[in-house]
């Protein structure tokens, strides 16, 4: 192929390239049928409805959020908060926040955080790692990326870092400006990591982390993320919450466990393209809003790891399925006195279903330290709530047989019990307790 | 009737048995070839006794040797000798050597497709152990559990991968492979021949995205490559590498003695050219071998075949004292115990008789057998030889009977035996420039790595480099800044491309009875090959398809025994954009360049299996489509249509439609011919009878590339399209038929024309200036 003829044809070529599936950068009304076009469309909408609402309420204390409409024109430019700042590594954008002693978020005080002690992080992680960790030397992590794939075409823009410094809580966030600034973005990172740093992340162990490790390999640079310790908020939420709250994102844990519910946010898809589009135009955007969203981010996990804190540490009963919840990790943590105390506090509940899951496993308990007659009275509970409970009916039939040498008893229960053992291992024990009745 | 071999007989009553009148009609050739001594080589300098002793070998053939030598040296090789020559410990050996020598060294296995190589993944661990190396081998693809895919990025120093995983798996996360791709110190590509055409022009886009990250890790490795014996091995290699390599071929291993039969069925009906069931002649030789006391393996062309062909025999042998079940099939969707209980059999000679589809050609060790049965030429000389190499391995006489089935392809074998004996392999084909291709690994390549200014990709140079990073930079994909193209996009660019297909996206084929996707087509030949009612086969099975949904590019299947196939009727429209090059062979002007085809599928014809009767046609009403691919196209000038013009054809019938429909027959044996001598599917190129307005008569033969942008085939074509018309002249000649069949110019038309004569005149014009 000649020179002249392959560039005719590589131009044929990139000319109907089809265009990529990444959402456009505004929503043209008479989009073909898209699915990805109309579930940006109506993404739009949403924040346009969750904006109104914000803009008609007075007296809004944040930062200056500005969100955009389809087809509304863009008012006057917010600009970007913070300020360029000189880096280890270079010159770059940098915005930092101070929370003072008190201050809330949601129902919460975002100080509490600092009360999480090592103990009880090793205890919610269910990792005995965590057990020298030390929220004074913690900095919780947070970043905006160009994509949610792992690959290494995903960079951070923007990182997000807090930390509780001189009876305050401090956010620093770091911005690629420009994409030639990352380095100095990672490099001013690592300074405010300083070095063998503990992280709190929420889902940053699968995200946040990696992504990072990627960038600074990238830009061959390197850095301890966590060596000395990561406390993932997403499991531990998942370990304590889950029961009452399901699906443990961050949202919802913001509106279950801290009662904030963010106005006017951005939503977490749409980040991608807003920084595609500030890095096209060169204007700001809604680039102050991925700000805002990211500094949430970062606040509501302090807010959060004080939640857990406090659940770990509370003496009286708060609410069950969280002390449920929290017994259960106890147990997997090997905490069984401490777990003893919360299914204890459980089993008063007013819920019948905290009542019999906390007799159960009391009575497991109790049965395998060989207090077997309190085991049986602890399972007797569980029937007076629901006397159809197979699992218990079995084992109080193997304690009448075997421990309390009760065997009308224990063939009484047996005979309740088929659906927890299955038929044939339900029918041997029948047979052998009929006989060990009517034998010698 | 016929004399059948005597029972335990051996080789020399199968040789006897052969040559009796009765049967010897229907050999059409016997081509001895005698046995070769080992040569043996002291192991090369610089090569401790430790790789050695880990390889199990106290001696080395003077092809390991020499590939050792090199690969240590520092220099890509590339090993290309016979079936069971020992390819392996060329590459196996080198490794061994400089994991030994280096702590951080590592290595990576190519293979074609996951099953290949698995067995080696065990073999080269417990290499390595007698070598006293610690070097864990992991296998890395689409099979690998999810912890066992950590391990292998967190430890592995030899991985084994196929092309899939390595654009998919491991580039688009290079970061987390960073001390691994760091210390690469050899890439091994094993069954080079199998990246021909569309797979091998992907591959080769990946290797060069890989080098590109190897070169951020830093690493440089040497190339080692193995690969049956094929025309350009090294001219293969370095393409798809994009790397030299220097070419070990001559085997030092020893084989013996070997005698090759090449035979047809009857002739059933001359007139029509039709012949006798080659299934049933290859049933009665596999049966004589059998008898004769042979281990024999059997290579069929479908599943289907295998079935028919295990009950022949079975029938067969039933007849004398042989059990029927020491013969069986063996093909893809046989479970994998099933499979190695055959291996097993066959390797303890319980089982006396194995038919199986390509399924065992491939990397299975069977040990040696006595006898190997092709049933159909299985489309290459490469692969003829190959699947011939699993008889008599290295010792011991053997014996191998080619039965050639009645397409052009195995008619042209059946008469130039030469060509089978003593034509070297094809060429090994694929085109690493497909624009088509390039465009989109260089999105992949953005994505792993930002691309700096002035660098190039591949062939591209550093303007037409940037043409398309300033057009990924417009669409938003890429944004340059600081001298730099990074990847922006909230896309993962590799997730839509597949290595096995260009352009359009692919249609998926479902198959509705157990609703159950079982294979992919490309958009390119989707409408051909999968409008409704057409046959499509799928690893040698035939489905009827039912539904066809252009929305949601997928096709219902349903799995059918019909006694036809169907050939799409299809309404094409050339428009010639670029004329590379151009010669003229008396009153034909033969072009090469690129043309847009607008084509639309209108209808199809059932022909039968076997004898090719057109058995109906049915409509279809599906839209058109266009595309732009390669092609060669063969134009009378105005002198040659005068020629036709004056010879009256044919009483009452116009030039231009005898023109037409002789360019139609010389169109598909010429599609044959061009698969013999460019080592590709008869599939990749389309003949297609269209208007030429830039040629003196008007009209041309275009013989375009199945696949836009191509693979090169019609660019090598062109180059030897004079000796594929003296090859397709001769092919006409040979044909018993009388007006055209199957075997040559296709069958007859409706049109009253006789469509060989037609094309033989065609032919007449190109070649007949020269003799």
């Amino acid at each position: 192929m000649t020179d002249e003829s392959r560039l005719r044809r590589l131009r044929r070529i990139l000319e109907r390239d089809p265009e990529p599936a990444a959402p456009e950068p505004a929503g043209r009304p008479g989009d073909g049928p898209d699915l990805l076009h109309d579930r940006i469309r109506s993404l739009r909408a949403e924040i346009e409805r969750v904006a109104s609402r914000t803009r008609d309420r007075p007296g809004r204390r944040e930062d200056a959020l500005r969100m955009l409409g389809p087809g509304e024109e863009a008012g006057p430019a917010v600009p970007i908060p913070g300020e360029m700042v000189r880096g280890p590594l270079g010159d770059l954008w940098m915005r930092e926040r101070r929370y003072e002693p008190g201050a809330l978020h949601g129902t919460a005080e975002i100080m509490a955080g600092l009360g999480l002690a090592g103990e009880e992080a090793a205890l919610i992680a269910l990792d005995e790692g965590l057990r020298s960790f030390d929220m004074r030397r913690s900095t919780f992590l947070d970043v905006e990326t160009t994509g949610l794939s792992l690959g290494t075409g995903t960079i951070a823009f923007l990182v997000g870092l807090g930390w509780f410094a001189d009876g305050g809580f401090c956010v620093r966030q770091l911005f690629v400006d420009r994409i030639e600034n990352e380095p100095a973005v990672l490099g001013a990172m690592i300074e405010a990591l300083g070095p063998r740093p503990m992280l709190v992340t929420f889902n940053g162990k699968s995200f946040d982390v990696p992504v990072l490790r990627s960038r600074l390999t990238l830009c061959r640079m390197d850095a301890d993320l966590g060596g000395a310790g990561h406390l993932d908020l997403l499991h531990a939420s998942r370990r304590l919450w889950k029961r009452r709250i399901g699906d443990c994102s961050l949202d919802s844990c913001e509106r279950a466990v801290l009662g904030l519910e963010r106005e006017g946010d951005v939503p977490g898809e749409l980040i991608p393209e807003i920084f595609l589009e500030y890095l096209q135009t060169g204007s700001p955007g809604r680039i102050p809003d991925v700000f805002h969203h990211n500094l949430l981010d970062v606040v509501s996990m302090a807010a959060l790891a004080g939640r857990m804190s406090e659940l770990v540490q509370s003496r009286s009963c708060g609410d069950m399925d969280d002390v449920v919840s929290l017994a259960h990790v106890r147990l997997r943590h090997g905490e069984r006195e401490g777990a003893e105390k919360d299914f204890a506090c459980a089993a008063g509940s007013t819920s019948s279903d905290h009542r019999i899951e906390s007799n159960l496993a009391l009575a497991i308990l109790a049965r395998r330290r060989g207090e077997h007659a309190l085991a049986a009275s602890l399972l007797v509970r569980v029937l007076e709530d629901d006397p159809d409970h197979a699992a218990a009916h079995l084992m109080l039939a193997k304690i009448h047989e075997h421990n309390l040498k009760d065997i009308p008893r224990a063939l009484e229960h047996a005979r309740l019990a088929e659906e927890a053992e299955g038929v044939e291992a339900s029918t041997r024990r029948i047979a052998r307790l009929n006989r060990r009745l009517s034998g010698p | 009737m016929e004399q059948e071999a005597r029972e335990g007989a051996g080789i020399e009553g199968i040789h006897e048995a052969w040559s009796e009148a009765s049967f010897a009609r229907l050999v059409r050739a016997r081509i001895d070839m005698p046995g070769r001594d080992p040569l043996v080589a002291p192991p090369p300098g610089g090569l401790g006794p430790a790789a050695l002793a880990g390889a199990g070998v106290q001696a080395l053939f003077a092809h390991q040797a020499e590939a050792i030598r090199i690969a240590l040296g520092g220099r890509n090789v590339v090993v290309a000798t016979p079936t069971a020559s020992g390819k392996s410990l060329c590459y196996q050996i080198p490794i061994l050597e400089m994991l030994g020598r280096s702590p951080s060294a590592t290595a990576i296995l190519v293979f074609p497709t996951k099953a290949l190589g698995r067995d080696q993944v065990r073999e080269l661990g417990a290499m390595a152990d007698r070598a006293g190396i610690r070097a864990e081998v992991a296998a890395y693809d689409g099979d690998t559990p999810q912890d066992a895919r950590r391990l292998a990025r967190a430890r592995a120093r030899i991985l084994f991968t196929n092309p899939d995983m390595i654009h998919m798996g491991i580039l688009p996360h290079h970061t987390m492979w960073a001390s691994f791709l760091a210390g690469l110190s050899a890439v091994v590509i094993d069954e080079l021949h199998e990246y021909r055409g569309v797979f091998g022009s992907h591959f080769a886009n990946v290797i060069r995205r890989l080098k590109r990250v190897l070169r951020f890790h830093g690493a440089r490795p040497v190339w080692l490559a193995s690969s049956a014996t094929i025309r350009n091995p090294a001219d293969m290699a370095s393409t798809l590498a994009g790397e030299p390599f220097s070419l070990v071929s001559s085997s030092g291993a020893p084989s013996g003695r070997r005698t090759l039969y090449i035979m047809t069925p009857p002739l059933v009906d001359p007139a029509s050219g039709m012949r006798g069931s080659y299934l049933h002649l290859a049933a009665r030789v596999a049966s004589d071998l059998v008898r004769a006391g042979l281990q024999t393996l059997v290579f069929a062309g479908s599943r289907r075949a295998v079935e028919m062909l295990v009950r022949y025999v079975r029938d067969r042998v039933r007849r004398g004292s042989i059990e029927p079940e020491v013969v069986q099939g063996y093909r893809g969707g046989y479970l994998p115990a099933l499979r190695r209980r055959i291996e097993d059999g066959l390797k303890g000679g319980q089982l006396r008789c194995v038919v199986a589809t390509s399924a065992l050609e491939l990397g299975v060790d069977i040990g040696s057998l006595d006898a190997v049965v092709l049933a159909g030429y299985p489309g290459s000389v490469a692969s003829a030889w190959q699947r011939i190499g699993r008889a008599g391995r290295r010792l011991g006489p053997s014996v191998a009977a080619l039965v050639c089935s009645a397409s052009p392809l195995d008619q042209f074998v059946a008469d130039h035996p030469e060509y089978l004996a003593s034509t070297p392999p094809e060429r090994g084909l694929l085109n690493p420039d497909n624009l088509d291709i390039v465009l989109e690994h260089m999105k992949c390549a953005a994505f792993e790595l930002p691309f700096e200014e002035g660098e190039c990709f591949g062939s591209l140079d550093a303007a037409e480099t940037r043409e398309i990073m300033d057009h990924l930079a417009g669409r938003g994909l890429v944004h340059a800044s600081g001298g730099r193209y990074v990847w922006v996009a909230d896309e993962f660019p590799g997730a839509g491309v597949g290595l096995r297909s260009i352009g359009p996206e692919p249609f998926v084929v479902s198959d509705g009875v157990i609703s159950q996707v079982i294979g992919e087509v490309d958009g390119a030949s989707a409408l051909r090959m999968l409008h409704e009612e057409a046959i499509y086969q799928h690893a040698g099975l035939p489905y009827l398809v039912e539904k066809l949904d252009l929305g949601a590019r997928r096709a219902v299947v349903r799995e059918v025994e019909p006694e036809y196939y169907t050939e799409p009727v299809v309404a094409s429209t050339m428009t010639p954009m670029e004329v590379e090059r151009s010669v003229r062979l008396g009153q034909i002007d033969a072009r090469f360049g690129e043309v847009r085809i607008i084509e639309k599928v209108t209808g199809f014809r059932k022909i039968r299996f076997g004898t090719h009767e057109n058995l109906g046609t049915g409509e279809v009403d599906l839209p058109e489509t266009s595309m732009e691919a390669f092609a060669v196209w063969l134009a009378p000038t105005a002198e040659g249509m005068e020629v036709i013009a004056a010879t009256e054809p044919e009483p009452g019938i116009d030039a231009r439609a005898w023109t037409a429909e002789g360019m139609s027959g010389l169109g598909h044996i010429m599609a044959h011919i061009a698969a013999i001598r460019l080592m590709c599917d008869p599939h990749d190129l389309v003949p297609v009878v269209g208007l030429d307005p830039e040629s003196e008569g008007g009209i041309a033969l275009y013989i375009h590339e199945a696949q836009p942008g191509g693979v090169g085939l019609a660019d090598k074509l062109h180059d030897q399209i004079e000796d594929a018309a003296a090859d397709a002249l001769d092919a006409l000649r040979r044909c018993p038929c009388r007006s055209g069949c199957p075997s040559c110019a296709g069958p007859a038309a409706r049109t009253g024309v006789d469509r060989k004569a037609a094309a033989r005149a065609l032919l007449m014009l190109m070649v007949s200036h020269d003799g």
